[in-house]
């Protein structure tokens, strides 16, 4: 039986997955799309606090923290100081927690050009992000609390320096319900062989304390992106048929002891999700109807560029079906570097990190504002931290989380724009800072969400995706 | 003499009591903020004023503890400006002006981490 004969098999029948795992609500048969935004959805429509300007979120997430001193922000004086010790006066209060210590500063074999009306600067490392300097936003002031990856990245997501809260992208779920009820609503895309987010994993794309529906799906490359979700091969529609049947009254036994069990309601959910997604996923993801051009431009031709291009590729395809927020874990093929962590040769580690994501980024900023998309998604290119001036094991830098830099574009926000710096090293922001939790604040904002509103009661506490802290920054909005 | 010893020994007490304030206050005040801000989305008036008091309260010793350490005339500012905001809360939340309350909790928070830029960990 095909995939498609079975579907109408089940259909028919009233015993799809959805089916079954709603039965218990619905009496049985199998959840539509429209059905599954009419009753008590958690993923239903929600009206916005204010008038949005982005729909999606396309967040590049930079695994292992890139130097933006050789990216973006360029600095000639850490040139003509390189080599010698860190001045004091930019050292003051400088709390150092690294094995390797403060080196002599360091600089790279990089070459710089400004690029576009804006006049943005751009190393040799990013010749096709430059050529869209004109539609970036520059946050060149961005700080941030902590020197691990760990850490910084459960910050940079969560708002928190250990696991267990959302991450913004279950935020935004929650804020807005999905736009598509056949796709999951937060949608994690990760590349490379090291590709679990650099060892930061599912708790920075998790639902935290929110209901678990609300969490991140990781897509996996190929075919087909989610796990088990054609029938095995060996497994007969009646086995198939039969053990739903026990796994609908299972669940069913299950939720009348624990009605708010928001976990069993979202694995409930999940299956009748995967039954409509058995024909909407492979599709979303399916780039065989993408022109040989579009596929060259996304460097889908190229071993180097091939994974993190199909990643972003998708996640334009993605947006164009209404999923909320896709989060792109870069990597790469080469197995040498499976991260931007460059503590040693940076030279080497940057120039293939640079490869993988470079082309692959300048063809989705072009193509989103070919196609009409760029004013509706906000694409935020970030990272845990930056990198340190000075220099570590004599040829790499470590971590910053005093001053780097982040871009947005799209969505909204302020193109050819740069707010805030760094100091004359690059060492610390010092103009226009602008922490993690103000990034959040302003994201929320372009989508049509108030920070300090968009609120969930957890053990008697009104939570917030901000916590306590951030501010939209006004300066980076149209 | 006698009383030259009692008075050093006071001395003695209040500077102990201005060093303890080092020791796990802020991690009170983060909590009591939390809190606030909580109460305040959850328009919880009665439990917000007390933590918003609490906050006054503690501000004030970390002002004098800052007076006393010296050489820290910026932080002594960023915790006067903190109480001060901490007396605007009880104000705002007296009167249920909860909204006006949520905002001032966000400039708070933010005086908080201007302030530990430098501070944090010395």
């Amino acid at each position: 039986m095909t995939n498609k004969s079975r579907r109408d098999f089940l259909s028919h029948a009233g015993l799809g997955l959805g089916g079954l795992a709603a039965g218990g609500l619905l009496g049985g048969g199998l959840l539509s799309s429209a059905q599954a935004a009419t009753f008590d959805d958690p993923l239903a429509l929600k009206v916005a606090h204010h008038a949005a300007k982005a729909k999606s979120v396309i967040w590049l997430h930079m695994a292992g923290a890139p130097s933006t001193l050789d990216l973006f922000d360029y600095k000639p004086d850490l040139i003509k100081l390189a080599g010698q010790p860190m001045p004091d006066s930019f050292a003051k209060n400088l709390k150092t927690a690294t094995d390797g210590g403060v080196g002599a500063l360091y600089a790279t074999k990089r070459t710089w050009k400004q690029h576009g009306e804006s006049g943005a600067w751009f190393s040799d490392l990013v010749p096709n992000i430059a050529k869209q300097a004109d539609d970036i936003c520059f946050i060149k002031g961005s700080k941030t609390e902590g020197s691990t990856h760990v850490i910084s990245s459960l910050k940079l997501h969560t708002s928190a320096l250990t696991p267990g809260r959302p991450a913004l992208g279950a935020w935004i779920t929650y804020g807005l319900g999905s736009a598509n009820p056949d796709l999951p609503s937060f949608v994690v895309l990760p590349t490379g062989y090291d590709n679990s987010g650099g060892g930061r994993g599912q708790t920075i794309w998790s639902s935290g304390f929110l209901p678990a529906t609300y969490q991140g799906t990781a897509f996996r490359q190929g075919d087909s992106p989610i796990l088990h979700l054609d029938r095995p091969a060996l497994v007969s529609s009646a086995e198939q048929k039969n053990t739903l049947d026990l796994i609908r009254k299972l669940n069913a036994q299950h939720a009348s002891r624990y009605p708010s069990d928001s976990e069993l309601e979202a694995r409930n959910r999940s299956y009748d999700l995967a039954y409509r997604m058995e024909s909407s996923a492979p599709e979303a993801v399916d780039l065989n109807k993408e022109s040989k051009e579009t596929k060259a431009a996304y460097g889908l031709d190229d071993e180097a560029t091939k994974d993190y291009g199909t990643n972003l590729l998708r996640a334009r395809r993605l947006v164009e079906r209404g999923v909320r927020f896709i989060h792109v874990i870069s990597g790469s093929n080469d197995k040498t570097y499976g991260s931007w962590d460059a503590h040693n040769n940076i030279e080497k580690n940057h120039a293939v990190m640079a490869k993988a994501v470079d082309k692959p980024i300048g063809a989705l900023l072009a193509d989103l504002k070919a196609r009409g998309l760029l004013d509706s998604t906000l694409v935020v290119w970030t990272s845990e931290f930056g990198r340190t001036p000075y220099g570590q094991t004599g040829d790499g830098r470590d971590h910053n989380p005093w001053g780097y830099t982040t871009w947005i574009a799209g969505g909204g926000s302020k193109a050819g724009y740069t707010h805030g710096s760094t100091d004359a090293i690059g060492l610390r922001a010092e103009t226009g800072l602008v922490d993690t939790y103000d990034l959040q604040a302003t994201v929320l904002h372009l989508l049509g969400l108030n920070h300090r509103n968009l609120t969930y009661t957890h053990q008697g506490r009104s939570e917030r995706a901000t916590t306590v802290f951030g501010e939209v920054v006004k300066e980076l909005i149209a | 003499m006698r009383s030259t010893v009692l008075l050093l020994s006071l001395l003695a007490s209040v500077a102990v009591a201005v060093t303890e304030v080092d020791m796990d206050l802020m991690q009170r005040i983060e909590e009591s903020t939390k809190s606030v801000d909580s109460n305040i989305s959850l328009k919880d008036g009665k439990a917000a004023l007390a933590d918003a008091r609490e906050i006054e309260e503690m501000f004030s010793k970390v002002e004098l503890y800052y007076k006393h350490k010296g050489d820290a005339a910026d932080a002594t500012e960023y915790a006067r400006k903190s109480k001060s905001f901490a007396t605007e809360l009880i104000r705002q939340v007296s009167e249920k002006d909860f909204d006006s309350a949520s905002a001032t909790v966000g400039a708070l928070a933010k005086s908080c981490k201007t302030c530990h830029q430098v501070y944090k960990k010395s």
